[in-house]
């Protein structure tokens, strides 16, 4: 009996000892279910830095195809025009139109890579938006309204990556008819001085054109893209406690692509 | 009797061993935690050397880097020789 009652004892402390190791499992499982969420965070966060810079990358690349394609293009037409400069007979003139004539694709490059540096810059911070709605997500918040405004800023920015390939591919010429209108011979000096007023009313009207593009680029889908990023961040900073970073204990509540 | 309630024992002590053991090898093993400081700073895509992003992602971190102005400096120069090349032909 005595036995029994020993054995009972036993088989109570090694029974409890196991209801113990029992409970502390579950603790750590609960545990490590919120604890690999929250590296689910930085998973995503990751993500979306890469795909930032794979999108950046591929700009790069589209924009140079798109130049070697109107550099073709641009060859084509410079043909022309230096048959119509050879026309000047002051050499500096002439010197200075071959320059002044290919400073137009160089521009068109130098501000559209501006441009796309800008986009890549805009979309690398919307990309910390996210991150950072993704956090309030966890942390319970509400992040509707922002979830919205980073589709409409994604949406700016592609149409704004779209319109400066569409700039980037275009070129600035000049109509080398319009370069000896009213030229009855160039090899006289009222010739040679209605030559130069050509090829000047030729530059300006590429340079106003170049310009004209250039500025409605700039001042249309490129604002659009950043105002879109601002209005993203403005409705972040609406979440209450946004700044919070999530707990151990918190729980995502959504996705956020 | 004595034998039947050593094999009950042994068991018993077997299986609270082996919750050990998976208790030591799965939720033992320490799964990637939150730690904001160790977090390395987001890296803005490889197109400008001057202008980064701050390494904090919170609302005036992210405020702060939107209102980053890139370097204009390029796109002026070129414009500005262009004037001036027209402006002497």
């Amino acid at each position: 009996m005595q036995k029994m009652k020993n054995i009972g004892k036993y088989a109570g402390v090694v029974c409890a000892i196991a209801a113990l190791f029992l409970s502390i499992s579950f603790v750590f499982a609960e545990n490590a279910t919120s604890t690999s969420k929250i590296s689910d965070l930085n998973d995503r966060k990751q993500k979306f830095m890469q795909e930032a810079n794979q999108r950046a990358a591929s700009t790069t690349e589209k924009l140079k195809n798109i130049r070697e394609e109107a550099q073709k293009r641009i060859e084509q037409k410079r043909e022309e025009a230096q048959q119509k400069i050879a026309k000047i007979k002051d050499e500096k003139k002439k010197k200075q139109a071959e320059q002044i004539e290919k400073q137009f694709a160089h521009i068109n490059q130098v501000w559209t890579d501006h441009f796309t540096k800008l986009l890549n810059h805009y979309d690398a911070v919307l990309q910390k938006i996210k991150t950072r709605t993704d956090k309030a997500a966890a942390n319970g918040r509400d992040v509707s309204a922002v979830k919205t405004a980073i589709q409409n800023a994604e949406t700016k920015i592609a149409a704004a990556r779209t319109a400066v390939a569409t700039q980037a591919g275009k070129i600035y010429t000049m109509d080398a008819t319009a370069i000896t209108s009213g030229v009855a011979s160039s090899t006289t000096a009222t010739g040679q001085n209605q030559i130069m007023k050509n090829f000047r009313a030729q530059f300006k009207a590429m340079r106003e054109q170049l310009m004209k593009d250039l500025f409605a680029l700039r001042d249309g889908a490129i604002k659009d893209a950043k105002t879109a990023v601002k209005n993203a961040l403005q409705a972040l900073s609406k979440v209450p406690k946004v700044d919070e970073e999530p707990t151990a204990t918190s729980t995502p509540t959504g996705e956020n692509d | 009797m004595q034998n039947k309630s050593i094999i009950i024992s042994i068991i018993i002590l077997a299986v609270v061993i082996a919750l050990a053991a998976v208790w030591y090898f799965y939720f033992r093993t320490p799964p990637e935690t939150f730690t904001p400081a160790t977090t390395p700073p987001l890296q803005q895509p490889a197109q400008s050397d001057k202008n980064t992003l701050s390494a904090g992602d919170k609302i005036a971190d992210i405020a702060k880097d939107l209102d980053q102005t890139l370097d204009e400096s390029a796109m002026n120069d070129e414009l500005n020789s262009l004037d001036q090349n027209l402006k002497n032909f």
